[in-house]
């Protein structure tokens, strides 16, 4: 369905919903009253069925209408009596049971049933019979998804069952041709519609079972017949032809009618394809596909190589570097520079060592030189001999002389004291005689006074006097207290008149 | 893994597992490089081998009839789509 908002024509819109009905509603059964019959000159009936709420336009088209026959065309049930003519089912007021599709008429704008079957309704039609029998083959567990297998993919031996003159062969092939890979494909003809189609069915069935124990047997079953009406199918929904697919070794692909059609065996096989094409399809993947399927494969292969032989190339040139790095020659080299390295710093460190020791050396030694100088030695060695010569050569003469200076000094002194005492006595002697001659009072007594003033000062001038002064005059044999009466200087001098007292 | 000089496999199916492991093993990449390369080589030869099985590739059709295999030839007569062409055998 398109879904542009677009505006569309009529007859557009129309077609679309008719599609969507088409395709949703490819098969029911309607229960109802019918009314409004009609057959005009095509044979065609057209009707309505209708209950209390609700009506439906039908129509029974002339080609359909072959119910005709001793037997149940779907149930393959023989009728005892005839089964009514349609013209006699469809009597205005029955109450009808009728299959089909429903469609759009376009023309008039209208949905209708297009009718493929009419049974009269509680009659147990088809119907009745095929839901009845579902539900019963589900209460079984046919259906399951669980017990559902998968297809083998791209299988390379496959059991086909149908007609061999049908069309599904033919569409199956077709659309096998360019699939898959060569696969051997092997037909297991079966009846596949009318009397003894259902074990036809079942025969074939088994007998492609029996076959998958062979070493070459099939690998899965594929079980297909083309499009038809309903009581075509019918032999699909009989209850062995399911039991037949159910007890199935093999997994079955059903693809039975078209896309709408459904049966029970659809229902039980493991996978279900909604036509004999869409089998083909299931089964095997595009031969593109496959081929694109063995590019990637391809690619990927060389990648992976590619990528391989560069963590390859990439880890030997890693070694080869690190294997070259470790060569005998190359350690050697290493081992000679370090050897050299070492070698200089030794021998640097011999002759730093060795000049700073001269160093050591010199300044000692010129310390001992300044210490120790044999001709200083020497010259030091006769100073002192000299001076221990000189010293003991000194000595006895220092003693002598002292010795003579000491006997000099004592004659000296001996001398000395005597001269000492000699004119200490002369010069008593003579102090005596002065003595005697220097007494004051000697000369009293050869008349001579001594004047005196009253603190006993001798008075040696008239000048030392004054008039009424009191002097002693002493005399030799006393004193005479005497006061001035007249001073007479001589001439020239000042003289002096005493008085006496 | 397989022994890396295993014979490829006749079957397509065979030929294809064989790739995917081998190009599995080469992404994995912990195989010595000597058998490395003898999985390449042999990668390249089952992708050679299916792609040429793939460009010839016919079904092949057979029918089952009185218990034993006869060749079936369809007839392409039958083209048009008829419901009710299915006949009875």
């Amino acid at each position: 369905m398109s879904e542009d908002m677009t505006i569309q024509s009529v007859r557009q819109l129309t077609e679309q919903l008719r599609r969507m009905v088409e395709r949703h509603f490819p098969f029911v059964w309607v229960r109802g009253e019918v009314g409004n019959v009609s057959r005009p000159a095509s044979g065609h009936f057209y009707f309505t069925l209708k209950d209390a709420e609700a009506q439906l336009q039908c129509v029974w088209f002339r080609q359909q209408q072959r119910q005709r026959g001793p037997f149940d065309p779907l149930t393959g049930e023989v009728f005892e009596t005839p089964p009514p003519a349609p013209e006699e089912l469809l009597r205005q007021g029955a109450e009808l049971i009728c299959a089909g599709h429903v469609g759009i008429y376009a023309p008039r704008g209208q949905y209708q049933l297009v009718v493929e079957l009419v049974q009269p309704a509680g009659q147990g039609g088809l119907a009745q019979a095929f839901e009845e029998r579902k539900r019963r083959l589900a209460a079984l567990g046919y259906f399951a998804q669980e017990r559902k297998r998968r297809l083998p993919w791209n299988p390379a031996r496959v059991a086909l069952i149908t007609s061999p003159h049908g069309a599904a062969i033919h569409d199956f092939r077709r659309l096998a041709a360019p699939r898959g890979q060569a696969a051997h494909i092997r037909l297991y003809p079966a009846v596949v519609q009318g009397e003894g189609a259902a074990p036809s069915l079942v025969r074939a069935l088994e007998t492609a079972n029996a076959h998958a124990l062979l070493p070459d047997g099939p690998q899965v079953i594929v079980l297909i017949r083309g499009g038809g009406s309903l009581e075509d199918l019918w032999a699909f929904n009989e209850q062995e032809v399911a039991e037949a697919v159910y007890r199935s070794r093999l997994p079955v692909l059903a693809g039975i009618g078209h896309e709408v059609d459904v049966t029970l065996a659809d229902l039980t096989a493991d996978v279900r394809a909604a036509t004999p094409s869409h089998a083909a399809q299931l089964l095997w993947p595009s031969r593109q596909e496959l081929i694109q399927l063995l590019d990637d494969q391809e690619a990927a292969l060389f990648r992976g190589m590619q990528r391989r032989l560069e963590r390859q190339e990439l880890l030997l040139g890693h070694l080869a570097r690190l294997l070259r790095a470790h060569a005998p020659l190359r350690q050697l080299e290493r081992l000679e520079s370090t050897r050299r390295r070492l070698s200089f710093a030794m021998q640097r460190a011999v002759r730093e060592m060795l000049v700073r020791r001269q160093r050591q050396t010199d300044h000692l030694a010129q310390v001992l030189r300044s210490f120790w100088n044999p001709a200083r030695l020497a010259a030091s060695t006769r100073e002192a001999d000299a001076l221990e010569e000189r010293l003991r050569a000194a000595l006895p003469r220092l003693l002598s002389r002292r010795q003579q200076e000491f006997l000099w000094w004592e004659q000296r002194l001996h001398a000395g004291g005597r001269q000492l005492v000699s004119r200490a006595e002369e010069q008593r002697e003579r102090l005596a005689l002065r003595l005697t001659a220097c007494d004051p009072l000697g000369p009293l007594e050869r008349g001579y006074a001594l004047v005196a003033d009253n603190q006993g000062a001798v008075v040696h001038s008239v000048r030392q006097a004054h008039d009424g002064q009191e002097l002693h005059i002493r005399l030799q044999d006393g004193a005479l207290g005497v006061t001035v009466a007249q001073i007479r200087p001589r001439a020239g001098k000042t003289s002096m008149a005493v008085k006496g007292e | 893994m397989k022994n890396s000089r295993s014979k490829i496999p006749a079957d397509f199916e065979g030929r294809m597992e064989r790739l995917q492991e081998i190009v599995t093993a080469l992404e994995e990449g912990r195989l010595p490089l000597e058998e490395g390369m003898a999985l390449y080589k042999e990668g390249v030869e089952c992708s050679r081998l299916c792609r040429e099985q793939l460009e010839k590739a016919r079904h092949q059709l057979t029918i089952w009839q009185d218990g034993e295999e006869k060749d079936l030839i369809l007839t392409d007569a039958v083209s048009g789509r008829q419901p009710d062409e299915e006949e009875s055998i």
